[in-house]
């Protein structure tokens, strides 16, 4: 009532006053709206709201009051509503009116007590110390560690062989060739050395641990909702035929969309039951739909997509600036020694150069491929997916453009600096162990915690405490 | 543990019947489902058409306001801009650590749709005992506005 008066011309209808006039409201959507022309009120219903007539009597009593009596009236229930956002835990956070929860409310005035709601089974509370956090009910083949910071995939030997291989070869480099180097040559080669090995070893730690922009599934409300248009849309569009309309239980299996002028269909991913965006696709190791997936790299460790592209291609370039910078500064240790004495001497008096450089001898030809056509693919802003499947190629799909295509330095730059997306799967957010959502995690600002609960059904995955 | 009724919320696709039996079951919380627009590209962009569920609760001028906004923020949150290159060199150079003590671009773009949409809420959408809710909660995939009952409509809407 205290902000009436600024909207005087119009007030917004209640919901239960529509569903008391038109109980299929919720139904019927576009059929019921069309009967009303835009060149009329918009809210025509409001001559027949009695509500209405009542505020009549309320300006008065309300007109007695002082706009200061008013307003602290405001800020007093807007500090309350706050306060209750800020609650202390799970339990009292789910007695503010702000929550959607349809668990039991503890309110810490009136005990507990149910909500006057139609639930019919309340959802079991979880008191402060069963907070459990989101990541126990992601469910992909994914492994979480430091209590949901760090994510990798299920199988990570290969994963373990690449870190080994980098530490081995560079601790035997700055034991024994470094040193002759610094002496020698100059300190500047293996400083250089040390900057490399630390990017390439920063690099391959963010693609590894961080979320390669993984989708989170869809909830049943979203898919029944998907359904429910779906049916109604085609029963609109055969009321007329004879036809039969199908099982309500169903979507189509594409969509057809226009991306920069260009079509595009856009699946249905049946395991993460969405209609996955355009360049986005299933890992089938991982279990889950990746934003812009790329691949799926073994040596990494995890899903190379939107989220972390750009650590793996610094660290597949720092990689191969490493390699080589080994190669040369171990080369060139044998050689300097070779000159003073016999090549087999100065090989026995330094064997782990020989070391050094047959692994990176090896390794040197296959990383700076990879590392060229990772670089060619952000240069023409393709993926490897879509590369390999041929999507944009002039030889399989003349007609079909890549629509992302802007050119070569924009690609870049669109790729390499571009802005971080952050984790849309929120590991860290706080649940009330039904697989539903009741925090997001703003361990950055608290205060804009959100204390809503989108509890429309039961999840099947089990809170336990062995996880 | 808890109830375990046999529903698998987009986990599986076998039990479709259950999905709506578990509906009734529960409370009918209803909401209002805004797709992703990728006419212009694959930025974060939620389709402007005004919905016809919303009619005679939110004026067009209103939703317009409000999905302009928010498509304008998503919009900025994913330019690439001083800003961004600034993160990534920075964060090279630094091996990452400088990401642990900085929020970036796009993290301060979402706390400034949260404020916006704390806004509108109070302002206009409580009003019609809707709420529009953060879109990271459902994963960007799409925006949710949410029905609210009579206990949860908040005092000031009356």
């Amino acid at each position: 009532f205290q902000m009436l008066p600024s909207r005087i011309g119009w007030r917004p209808k209640r919901r239960k006053e529509l569903r008391e006039i038109f109980p299929d409201i919720e139904n019927s959507s576009s059929l019921l709206c069309d009967s009303f022309s835009p060149s009329e009120d918009l809210y025509p219903l409001q001559s027949i709201d009695s509500t209405y007539q009542n505020t009549e009597d309320s300006f008065s009593s309300i007109s007695s009051r002082s706009v200061e009596e008013l307003l602290e009236e405001d800020k007093s229930i807007i500090r309350k509503e706050k306060g209750r956002k800020e609650g202390k835990g799970v339990a009292f956070a789910m007695a503010s009116l702000d929550t959607l929860s349809t668990t039991n409310i503890i309110d810490p005035e009136k005990g507990i007590h149910q909500p006057n709601t139609q639930s019919a089974e309340p959802l079991p509370i979880f008191s402060q110390s069963q907070k459990v956090r989101k990541w126990r009910f992601h469910k992909g083949n994914n492994r979480f560690f430091c209590d949901g910071r760090i994510m990798v995939a299920k199988q990570n030997g290969v994963f373990l062989l690449t870190l080994f291989l980098l530490t081995l070869t560079l601790t035997l480099y700055f034991v024994f060739d470094a040193p002759y180097l610094w002496e020698h040559i100059s300190p500047a080669l293996p400083l250089l050395e040390a900057f490399i090995a630390l990017s390439t070893i920063g690099n391959l730690l963010m693609t590894t641990f961080s979320d390669p922009g993984i989708l989170p599934r869809a909830k049943s409300d979203e898919i029944a909702d998907e359904e429910r248009r779906y049916y109604e849309k085609l029963a609109s569009e055969t009321a007329d035929s004879e036809t039969a309309i199908p099982t309500r239980n169903t979507v189509p299996r594409t969509v057809q969309i226009t991306v920069n002028g260009s079509r595009m269909r856009l699946k249905r991913c049946q395991t993460c039951q969405l209609y996955r965006p355009p360049r986005s696709s299933h890992c089938s190791v991982c279990d889950n739909c990746i934003l812009n997936f790329d691949h799926h790299c073994p040596w990494v460790g995890n899903c190379v997509g939107a989220g972390n592209y750009r650590f793996f291609y610094f660290f597949l370039v720092s990689l191969a600036f490493l390699v080589a910078s080994t190669l040369s500064g171990s080369a060139l240790h044998i050689i300097l020694l070779s000159q003073s004495s016999q090549l087999v001497d100065a090989i026995k008096r330094s064997p782990s150069s020989v070391a050094v450089i047959l692994i990176s001898f090896i390794t040197f030809f296959s990383i700076s491929c990879l590392s060229a056509f990772h670089s060619y693919l952000v240069a023409k802003n393709l993926t490897t997916n879509e590369d390999i499947k041929g999507t944009y190629s002039s030889k399989r799909h003349p007609s079909q453009k890549n629509p992302f295509n802007e050119g070569i330095v924009s690609n870049c730059i669109s790729r390499l600096c571009g802005p971080q997306i952050p984790s849309l799967i929120d590991r860290r957010g706080l649940s009330i162990g039904v697989d539903e959502t009741l925090t997001r995690d703003r361990s950055i600002d608290p205060s804009t915690v959100s204390t809503t609960a989108t509890a429309s059904s039961f999840s099947s995955v089990r809170y336990t405490n062995n996880v | 543990s808890m109830a375990d009724d046999g529903n698998a919320p987009g986990g599986t696709n076998n039990s479709n019947s259950n999905r709506e039996s578990s509906a009734v079951g529960s409370v009918k919380r209803k909401s209002l489902f805004i797709s992703r627009d990728y006419s212009k590209g694959l930025g974060v962009r939620f389709d402007r058409t005004y919905p016809p569920q919303l009619y005679g609760l939110i004026s067009e001028d209103e939703w317009w306001k409000t999905i302009d906004k928010i498509n304008d923020i998503f919009e900025d949150a994913e330019k690439v801009c001083a800003a961004t290159v600034a993160e990534t060199v920075f964060g090279c150079l630094t091996c990452y650590v400088f990401r642990c003590f900085t929020r970036s671009h796009y993290e301060k773009k979402l706390f400034e749709l949260n404020e916006f949409l704390d806004e509108r809420n109070m302002e206009v959408f409580s009003f019609a005992s809707l709420r529009v809710m953060d879109p990271m909660h459902r994963g960007l995939r799409v925006l949710e506005i949410m029905y609210l009952s009579e206990e949860e409509t908040p005092e000031y809407a009356v």
